[in-house]
């Protein structure tokens, strides 16, 4: 197999992995593809070192994040300031997705369309949450290290995940108490 | 806020964000990022000594005619030289002379500042010079952070 083929069946492998790191970390669907393409180009540089490692797919979440991360305090920053005075919905953290009624929920909406769901609160979160809160649960990460990962202290890293748990929980209600596994 | 209901909240949301699978790639990235790899990067991103060979030597006439042109238009002013270089060069050489005069002639007046006022009072003079720059590059600084901080946010 040419190092080109196996290069593809990485990227097959390891696609979603990378784009969900990024997609979860920056919720912008263009920015996280970019973001994806980068870390594949940068795998590619380094493909002799990578090739069979078992690491190789922590090695690609790593980049995904340190990338996602440098994305969002390079650019995001510097934008965010006139979008938020433009577009800042004044209900903004507080409003909640909604909901049918709560029996017909349980009857009718499929695991995957909760998870959907989940995923768009996740977006809704600004970035200051959000990325904290990702960081902590989904990419398994200490408060101590999303703290020196992010440039912030310890208190604020505690302070803002705890308020994005709030946030998330009022934007999902009370689907929070549902049972997040597929059904068998 | 109590430390269990706390806890329990940690609970609820780890446990709604840790069942959500993978998100699907986009369609087109295995695609877009196969054709940017075999797609070679321009030569004009790489070092200079892997650039086409023509693309050096034209390079180098460059730079060469650059220097001579600018070591003619140094010694412009001799009758003899203006017109061995020609009428249709005239405008530009006298350009290049024009430029190299007004250069010399600030390099002169350095040169005389320093013999008169002497290499301390030059040294200073650099000093507070390179101290307002530094001044100036820190308070813009200061000012578009303070324009884009954003009260009890990070940077992000």
């Amino acid at each position: 197999m040419t190092d080109a083929k196996q290069f593809e069946t990485l990227l097959r492998n390891y696609q979603d992995m990378v784009f969900s790191t990024a997609m979860r970390l920056v919720a912008n669907t263009a920015e996280a593809e970019d973001i994806s393409q980068e870390v594949f180009l940068r795998a590619f540089e380094r493909f002799d070192e990578l090739a069979g490692d078992a690491r190789v797919g922590g090695w690609l979440k790593t980049v995904a994040i340190n990338l996602s991360l440098n994305h969002l305090s390079r650019y995001r920053a510097r934008w965010s300031f006139f979008s938020e005075i433009l577009h800042r919905d004044p209900a903004g953290e507080e409003a909640e997705i909604e909901f049918a009624a709560p029996t017909d929920v349980e009857e009718e909406l499929a695991v995957a369309e909760r998870r959907r769901l989940v995923e768009q609160a996740l977006r809704q979160l600004p970035n200051p949450l959000r990325v904290p809160l990702v960081l902590f649960h989904l990419e398994g990460m200490k408060y101590e290290e999303i703290a020196a990962k992010l440039g912030v202290s310890l208190g604020k890293v505690k302070t803002d995940i705890f308020r994005a748990r709030e946030a998330l929980r009022k934007k999902l209600g009370p689907r929070l108490q549902d049972d997040w596994r597929p059904r068998a | 806020m109590n430390p269990e209901l706390e806890q329990e909240l940690e609970k609820e949301i780890g446990r709604a964000l840790q069942g959500l699978p993978d998100l699907a790639a986009p369609p087109g990235l295995l695609r877009r990022t196969m054709s940017a790899l075999q797609k070679p990067a321009p030569w004009r991103v790489g070092l200079w000594t892997n650039w086409p060979v023509s693309v050096r030597i034209a390079f180098f006439v460059l730079a060469l005619a650059a220097v001579a042109a600018a070591v003619v238009g140094w010694r412009a002013g001799e009758p003899g030289l203006m017109a061995a270089a020609g009428h249709g060069l005239a405008p530009v050489v006298s350009g290049v002379k024009c430029c190299w005069n007004v250069l010399g002639a600030l390099a002169g007046a350095v040169a005389l500042a320093a013999e008169h006022l002497g290499k301390g009072f030059m040294l200073a003079c650099l000093v507070a010079a390179a101290g307002g720059c530094a001044v100036c590059a820190g308070c813009g600084t200061i000012f578009v952070r303070f324009a884009l901080a954003r009260p009890g946010r990070n940077s992000l």
